[in-house]
């Protein structure tokens, strides 16, 4: 048993990190990111990052969740837009439940390539998508994972009338009613290795969220003077920012753990139950952490200009979607599985 | 990264699960604490005889020369037959084997191992808790005892668990002045069996007395009882609080996972469990088990790399917000049920929940330590 990373691993790591605050910025127009403009698309086709879940033969580079999970914690640190977590990580892992190969291979090769994909969820941002459908991560050009009564099915509509969320980088796009029932995507096999996937990908996000709103606050509470000092020499200070730091530290350890069992172990259900166990505590804990990072800032922090609001931001959306806190609990219920 | 046992784990897992289920002690812990004490000794020294103590020791100290994972296997195996663990011993040895002389490894150790002499930690005064380096207990150089000289003890010590069964105590003294705080503070270790030495036990919120006072009247300690030089007794403090973390925190893990269960099934008993809300929050205390026990492993990892250091107040911090966390919850789900009829013995643990943010450094402590020395927040 080995819980930490490799040598490699930490290599991909400050790739991933460089890669993700290059998109990040390249992206970036007036602090709103929906959409990987044309500079980010050229990192991504450099890096061949938008490939690293789809396997070689498909021409991506078929590295591991762990790794994925990286990806996504470095994202969710720089604030990407969501369709980079959605073509690069969530899409793959759900190619699965497309039922036809050779037209599962063809979407494997086109993300491999570059193109962008956007999975359906439901209005309330949740999977398996009930009522109306909408897809996730959405941006002009993508592809999109509708459900039919096989799985899902690839379309690829580009007249979408697309709605922004409350998250700056998350834009919905609205591909009407739902034509069939959809439980059969959760209970095969496949549909269950995709949840957990998706509960582990989401949860790294989060903690990258997490991350980098813990270091503004440390670097701010370092800086700003009251009373003659700097206010990270009050322990009402130094206390809210330790917390933070046991959520930040606890939701790396049960998310990592997650994308660990789910890649190497022999007990699916065990990593099926913390993956929807590192969801919820993820979700919870990023949302406790930018409200604490808010409150270290005083008035600035409820400024737009402070950047803790667009990480509070994702934190909400991203804690909502594909299984939010109370569909956990059920689902860890329904599970019946207590090690 | 790769949470499955190795091929050698999983060997050392195999062979331990079927030497615990072929003699580990079954049926009901005795309530009564000299019974249970007796029955833990019992146990600590079938393990050490069939080769299960001292994992991670040396093997020229008597140990088997394996590591942190070694150890934490063996806690939940134990702890999966619902078996009670032996004695708690690691971090007195841990201390010990970093700053004992040889002489002191050969006395004290396979005692401390086979379970055949019991120890105490003498840290904590009535005026030196938090602020454990404003300790008092002095130590004054006495020639005339022992061949070589030695030192008189006069002081208090309080929060000592188990001295009433104590053989040796592993004390922290003052040598230095009061003035030169953690610098002038020594560790020696007393033979509890000295005169001048009276113990007093201190009965809990929940009416044991787990924990005692011990009062020091000059008490004589020979000077080969000094553990490391005169004035090293802070680091060896600090050693000693960081390692009674760790292995030992699995330990915990396994009691609230069996704590999560004993949860379900009386909430079932008690006609609750279709209650799609007290579901819920089952299911929420069991996800901060799990929680916990990835990140204890993830952490126990990290040991194989380096020294533990300040990041294990995460593990305290959050064993604590587990503990408290899962006794909340089942005294709001049992309601007066827990303070009536309480079979499940749930109150008791409640009240025993609230000293997990107090004792090994208080939360407010574990979060100065934290901010200070992991986010480098200012002093």
């Amino acid at each position: 048993m080995y819980f930490g990373f490799t040598e490699e691993q930490l290599a991909f790591g400050s790739l991933a990190r460089k890669v993700a605050t290059d998109i990040s910025s390249a992206s970036d127009s007036e602090g709103e990111r929906f959409e990987v403009g044309s500079d980010a698309l050229k990192v991504l086709g450099e890096t061949g990052l938008h490939g690293l879940l789809i396997p070689e033969d498909q021409g991506g580079s078929g590295a591991t969740l762990i790794e994925g999970a990286m990806f996504a914690e470095e994202l969710g640190r720089a604030l990407a837009p969501a369709s980079v977590a959605s073509s690069a990580l969530i899409c793959p892992t759900a190619l699965p439940l497309i039922r036809d190969v050779s037209t599962r291979n063809d979407v494997a090769k086109a993300i491999a390539r570059g193109e962008f994909c956007s999975v359906v969820v439901g209005s309330d941002l949740t999977w398996p998508p009930r009522g109306e459908g909408f897809a996730w991560g959405w941006q002009p050009g993508a592809i999109v994972l509708e459900a039919d009564p096989e799985g899902l099915r690839p379309t690829r509509e580009t007249e979408f009338a697309a709605i922004l969320t409350q998250d700056l980088t998350l834009r919905i796009a609205p591909i009407g009613p739902l034509t069939t029932s959809t439980e059969h995507l959760v209970d095969s096999e496949v549909g269950k290795h995709f949840q957990a996937a998706v509960n582990v990908i989401a949860s790294c996000l989060l903690l990258g969220c997490m991350r980098a709103t813990l270091e503004l606050a440390v670097a701010y509470a370092n800086e700003r003077e009251q009373f003659g000092a700097k206010i990270g020499t009050f322990q009402a200070i130094k206390h809210i920012c330790a917390d933070m730091l046991v959520d930040v530290e606890s939701s790396h350890s049960i998310a990592y753990g997650a994308a660990a069992l789910l890649t190497h172990s022999s007990e699916p259900l065990t990593a099926v139950r913390s993956a929807a166990i590192a969801k919820s505590w993820c979700g919870d804990a990023a949302v406790r952490v930018c409200e604490s990072a808010i409150q270290v800032y005083g008035g600035i922090g409820f400024t737009w200009e402070c950047p803790v609001h667009r990480y509070l931001r994702s934190a909400l959306t991203l804690r909502s979607s594909f299984m939010n806190t109370t569909q956990s609990m059920d689902y860890l219920t329904k599970l019946d599985q207590w090690i | 990264m790769d949470l499955n046992d190795s091929p050698e784990e999983a060997r050392f897992r195999a062979g331990l699960r079927a030497w615990l289920e072929a003699n580990a002690p079954r049926g009901a812990i005795a309530s009564d604490p000299a019974e249970q004490r007796a029955a833990i000794v019992a146990w600590h020294r079938m393990l050490n005889e069939a080769g299960y103590t001292g994992l991670s020791w040396p093997i020229e100290v008597g140990g088997k020369g394996l590591g942190p994972l070694e150890e934490a296997i063996l806690v939940q195996e134990v702890e999966r037959l619902g078996v009670t663990s032996g004695l708690n011993y690691g971090f007195i040895a841990r201390a010990m084997l970093l700053f004992a002389t040889q002489e002191q490894r050969r006395r004290y150790l396979p005692g401390l191992l086979s379970g055949s002499e019991f120890w105490c930690q003498g840290f904590s005064e009535p005026d030196a808790g938090s602020d454990l380096a404003s300790l008092r207990t002095r130590a004054t150089p006495d020639p005339t005892i022992g061949e070589t000289g030695g030192y008189r003890i006069t002081g208090q010590k309080t929060w000592t668990s188990g001295a009433q069964f104590a053989d040796l105590c592993l004390c922290l003294v003052r040598t230095g002045e009061i003035e030169d705080r953690h610098r002038g503070i020594s560790a020696v270790i007393i033979d509890m069996r000295s005169p001048g030495i009276e113990i007093r036990p201190i009965r809990t919120i929940r009416g044991d007395t787990e924990f005692c006072e011990v009062f020091f009247e000059d008490t004589p300690v020979p000077c080969e009882n000094l553990v490391g030089q005169p004035g090293e007794g802070w680091n060896y403090a600090l050693v000693t609080l960081t390692y009674e973390r760790g292995p030992a925190d699995i330990g915990f893990v396994s009691k609230y996972l069996s704590m999560v269960k004993r949860l379900r099934k009386e909430a079932a008993s008690r006609g609750l469990s279709e209650d799609a809300a007290v579901q819920r929050e089952i299911s929420r205390v069991a996800t901060g088990v799990e929680v916990l026990r990835l990140h204890v492993l993830r952490s126990l990892s990290m040991r194989l790399k380096q020294a533990p250091g300040a990041e294990g107040s995460v593990d305290k911090l959050l064993m604590a917000r587990v503990e408290q966390d899962l006794l909340h919850a089942a005294m709001d789900l049992f309601g007066a049920g827990a303070l009536v009829d309480d079979q499940g013995h749930w109150f008791s643990d409640y009240l025993y929940s609230r000293a997990a943010t107090i004792y090994g450094g208080s939360a407010q402590i574990q979060r100065n330590v934290l901010a200070e020395r992991c986010l480098g927040l200012p002093r």
